[in-house]
């Protein structure tokens, strides 16, 4: 099992260069088939990631640049008249494809983005009374500038919620920005192999949902959560979801570590990324309030 | 809350009620009309009164209570104002935090009549009332049904007793660091001024007025009867008696080494007058013996008192100074004229002071006087020739100052003697008690290389009087009982209720004795008995180490309780990353592992094992043996020993 998750960080590591826990969080994302906010600067390889992403788990892949002037049906799809037939008929949109690029997501209005994000949790698309079942696997990539930057909606919290997993990227150190420089080609997904198939992900999946959570693991996980919840420093602290996010992710890194058991420290190798953008803290800090928590609160042993 | 504040209502009603505080009648009629107010507010359902209401009624009754118990007694007036203050505020109560202001309070307030009385049965109540006042205070804070709180504070109370006798036989006592004054507290009792003329009843209480205790067989079942001297008035103003300033100078009076010395537990008392047999001194600190014989106690307490009284040799003063011969016989010119002359005209016929005395006893058989608790209020200056040509009857008080006033008209020194006569012999405890209705007044006369004698004019009248205690004398058992009102006293006659109040008497001396006046002396003695010398320093050392180890043992306990649920494997663990200079509490197991076997490289692969064991034992449920065990105790051992080498 751990061979193919290899296999997968292996085959992304060709295409972006130093970034093994990045690709390892976003492989851990999709085995818990959750989706995956990449937030960073115009230019660190957002959208590389999410290609290479899809093309090495095999799936069918649509991207959507959203714009300010995207519609909801854009994304989702519309029903069409169809001349011939003398009735409506629905025009699948992008989202019915295994994976989502959602590219710069924030540059959409609300009303796209409550669109999408609802097809997200509900993994269908109700048109005109119709409901439309999503592919299987579904995952949505979601790129994300930083929200500083102009022309940007920010996500509300409660739709930030449904991303299971928020990373970031960063630049890429000197030697792997050499690397760039000298032109070893990395913009195609060319490069990258599939080397796991559907079965193999499904497999994956239900692999990592067999891993053992023991009780010091999970009232680690508790007290993590209580301590966001009471030590009054947070506006936004972690919902249930989150701690089931907790759980599941830190199930899926130790599967990821060849373990057949969850530990601390699992959680505490997921939790930037599962609890950040939950916690409303913004990239560029996270790495400092998140280790103040963890910190904080002892370890249950 | 509602029924609890009625019950806080109560407890200040009872307390202001109490026959031992007294208050006054405008000021309990004040409180019983708020409680009474507080039970409407109840059966309304309203709660708190406005401000400007209670504020009004503060301020009238402040006036009431400065009307009611007069400016004269600071205590009481004190007192009074808190329960007031309390009441009103329990009137205002709406919130917690106002009830939490009450409840906290009332652990002082409920105690202050501890300023009144000590007995053992205040003791209970005010018990009683704090268990009450810690419920709510419970109560208030949502823990429980009040049956259920009650139950858990008065188990509490049980055990804080317990722990509590224990400090008090042990734990050093020491001197108390400041001292209120004391309520003007005997409503009864010796006066330092006595004008028996202008009483018309003679106020009896059966109020307990001393306790002494023999040591021999020989003083208890002497049939003599006991006259306890207390104070001694040597000026008359022709109205009252009253005494000279320098009786409260300190004297050395030779110890009767034949006599044994006794102990005697003095009730609160205005004076500092204390009581003895005949002429006495006291070893006990704070007592001291007049020149007479008296004892006085330096410092002014309102508690019970104990001290030992040393007969003293009374052949020591059988002859006074010109100036003390001036004193005892000054009498006030131109008052009670036909009593002089009488007087004189015995002193003419008679040689010796003997003689005298014979022709006054004389007079007072054969003129048909009386004893009564009830006599005629003088209406004429001269009183005691209005006494002794026309109402012919009266007590104590009139005999003693009209013998001791004709005795000074014919030159012989005499004095007024107010003390007790008397005393109640309690069988099984081996002591007497003496009533404040055994008070008494005699006379003492001098006689020149004598000294000073003691006769009893009253007993010329009633010799019935000498027997025994007043409650005993039956010719006068009517006015007696009318003028005690409602008391056990009055009913001795029914043996049941006298036996009643017998053991309720005796249950009041032990506590008396043991808990009251169980002060530095006993327990010294009590701890010699014990430990021998040094007791009193090795006491406070053991109760100190004894306290100390028992809350440390209760530490620990809680802790041992603490760590013994943590499996064998967690606490190793614990052991384990103690030994790291960081603190990795915060660290989770794995991560700790790596930074110990950075900092302990040697261990490396020990470390690795032991985190295997670790994790196979909580991550995954399998056993961790007494194999894996060993391993990480030596792994322990080992780190231990290496990390004390570098050192």
């Amino acid at each position: 099992m751990s061979e193919s998750i290899s296999n997968i960080t292996a085959q992304l590591s060709h295409i972006i260069f130093g970034k093994e826990q990045q690709i390892k969080l976003a492989v851990c994302s999709l085995i818990c088939r959750g989706h995956l906010l990449i937030e960073d600067l115009p230019g660190m390889g957002k959208t590389t990631l999410s290609h290479g992403l899809a093309d090495v788990l095999g799936l069918s892949y649509q991207r959507v640049q959203f714009t300010s002037d995207l519609l909801p049906a854009d994304v989702i799809g519309s029903a069409i008249f169809n001349n011939i037939e003398h009735k409506f008929s629905f025009h699948k949109g992008p989202i019915f494809s295994q994976v989502l690029l959602a590219d710069e997501i924030n540059r959409a209005s609300p009303k796209t983005q409550s669109a999408l994000l609802e097809a997200m949790e509900e993994r269908q698309v109700t048109v005109d009374g119709v409901s439309h079942e999503l592919p299987e696997p579904f995952f949505v990539i979601a790129t994300q500038n930083p929200l500083h930057q102009a022309g940007t909606h920010p996500l509300p919290e409660s739709q930030l919620d449904r991303f299971f997993m928020r990373i970031s990227l960063g630049y890429p150190s000197e030697e792997a920005e050499r690397k760039l420089i000298l032109g070893i080609k990395q913009h195609t997904s060319v490069a990258v192999k599939q080397v796991v198939n559907k079965e193999d992900l499904i497999l994956l999946q239900k692999q990592a949902a067999e891993v053992k959570l023991s009780p010091a693991v999970v009232n680690y996980i508790l007290a993590l959560v209580r301590y966001t919840r009471e030590s009054g420093k947070f506006s936004d602290p972690l919902s249930p979801r989150a701690s089931i996010a907790l759980g599941n992710a830190a199930k899926a890194w130790a599967l990821m570590d060849g373990r057949n058991y969850a530990t601390q420290d699992d959680v505490q190798a997921v939790f930037t990324s599962i609890a950040a953008h939950r916690l409303n803290i913004p990239c560029h800090s996270q790495d400092i309030t998140i280790s103040d928590i963890l910190s904080e609160v002892a370890i249950p042993l | 809350m509602s029924i609890n504040a009625l019950l806080i209502t109560l407890c200040y009603l009872l307390l202001t009620l109490l026959p031992i505080a007294k208050f006054g009648t405008p000021f309990n009629t004040l409180m019983v009309l708020l409680a009474l107010w507080h039970g409407l507010l109840i059966v309304k359902k309203q709660t708190g009164v406005r401000n400007s209401i209670l504020n009004g009624i503060a301020i009238i009754g402040m006036a009431i209570t400065v009307v009611s118990i007069g400016l004269h007694s600071t205590v009481s007036i004190f007192v009074a104002l808190l329960l007031l203050a309390c009441q009103l505020k329990v009137l205002q109560a709406k919130t917690t935090s106002q009830w939490r202001q009450i409840l906290v309070l009332n652990f002082f307030t409920l105690p202050c009549i501890f300023l009144f009385s000590q007995s053992l049965y205040i003791a209970l109540l005010v018990m009683i009332m704090l268990g009450l006042n810690l419920s709510f205070m419970l109560q208030l804070q949502k823990v429980g049904s009040f049956k259920a709180v009650s139950r858990f504070v008065f188990s509490k109370m049980i055990l804080s007793c317990v722990l509590s006798i224990f400090l008090l036989l042990f734990l050093p006592k020491l001197p108390a660091f400041w001292q209120l004054p004391g309520p003007q507290l005997a409503k009864t009792g010796l006066s330092e001024n006595v004008s028996p003329f202008s009483i018309a009843q003679l106020s009896q209480s059966d109020e307990l007025a001393f306790r002494a205790v023999f040591a021999s067989e020989r003083l208890q079942q002497s049939q003599a009867p006991l006259y306890w001297r207390a104070i001694i008035h040597n000026k008359f103003d022709g109205k009252q008696w009253t005494i000279a300033n320098f009786q409260k100078a300190a004297a050395d009076l030779q110890k009767n080494i034949q006599s044994e010395p006794y102990t005697v537990i003095a009730e609160p008392s205005n004076t500092p007058w204390l009581y003895a047999l005949d002429l006495a001194t006291s070893p006990t600190t704070d007592v001291q013996s007049n020149p007479y014989g008296t004892l006085y106690r330096t410092n002014k307490l309102s508690s019970t008192f104990e001290y030992i009284v040393e007969p003293a040799n009374d052949d020591i003063i059988t002859n006074i100074s010109g100036w003390q011969y001036r004193i005892n016989t000054a009498l006030p010119k131109n008052v009670n004229p036909k009593a002089q002359n009488l007087a004189k005209q015995w002193g003419q016929s008679s040689n010796t002071t003997a003689q005298f005395i014979s022709l006054m006893r004389r007079y007072f058989q054969d003129q048909g006087f009386s004893y009564t608790l009830t006599p005629q209020v003088a209406t004429s200056e001269h009183m005691i020739d209005q006494f002794l040509f026309e109402y012919k009857s009266g007590f104590c008080g009139h005999y003693a100052s009209t013998a001791a006033m004709m005795m000074r008209s014919a030159g012989i020194p005499a004095r007024l003697i107010s003390g007790y006569l008397g005393a109640e012999y309690n069988q099984e405890q081996g002591y007497y008690s003496v009533y404040q209705y055994d008070a008494h007044a005699w006379v003492e006369y001098f006689v020149p290389n004598e000294g000073w004698k003691r006769i009893d004019p009253t007993a010329w009248v009633s010799p019935q009087r000498l027997l025994g205690s007043l409650s005993q004398y039956q010719p006068l058992a009517n006015e007696f009982q009318s003028n005690l009102g409602i008391s056990l006293a009055a009913w001795s006659g029914f043996p049941a209720i006298n036996w009643l109040r017998l053991q309720l008497e005796q249950i009041d001396y032990q506590w008396t004795r043991w808990v009251l006046n169980f002060d530095q002396q006993k327990q010294s003695s009590l701890l010699k008995s014990l430990f021998g010398d040094n007791a009193k320093q090795l006491s406070g050392i053991i109760v100190i180490i004894l306290l100390c180890i028992i809350f440390c043992a209760l530490f620990f306990y809680a802790q041992y309780k603490k760590v013994i649920k943590e499996p064998l494997v967690i606490r190793l663990y614990r052991q384990l990353i103690a030994l790291s200079q960081d603190d990795l509490s915060h660290t989770p197991p794995k991560k700790a592992i790596v930074i110990l076997q950075q900092q302990f490289a040697q261990d490396t692969s020990a470390l690795a094992q032991f985190y295997a064991d670790f994790a196979a034992n909580r991550y995954q449920g399998k056993t961790f043996g007494k194999d894996q065990s060993e391993h990480a105790k030596k792994l322990i051992n080992s780190i231990k020993t290496k990390s004390k080498r570098k050192i």
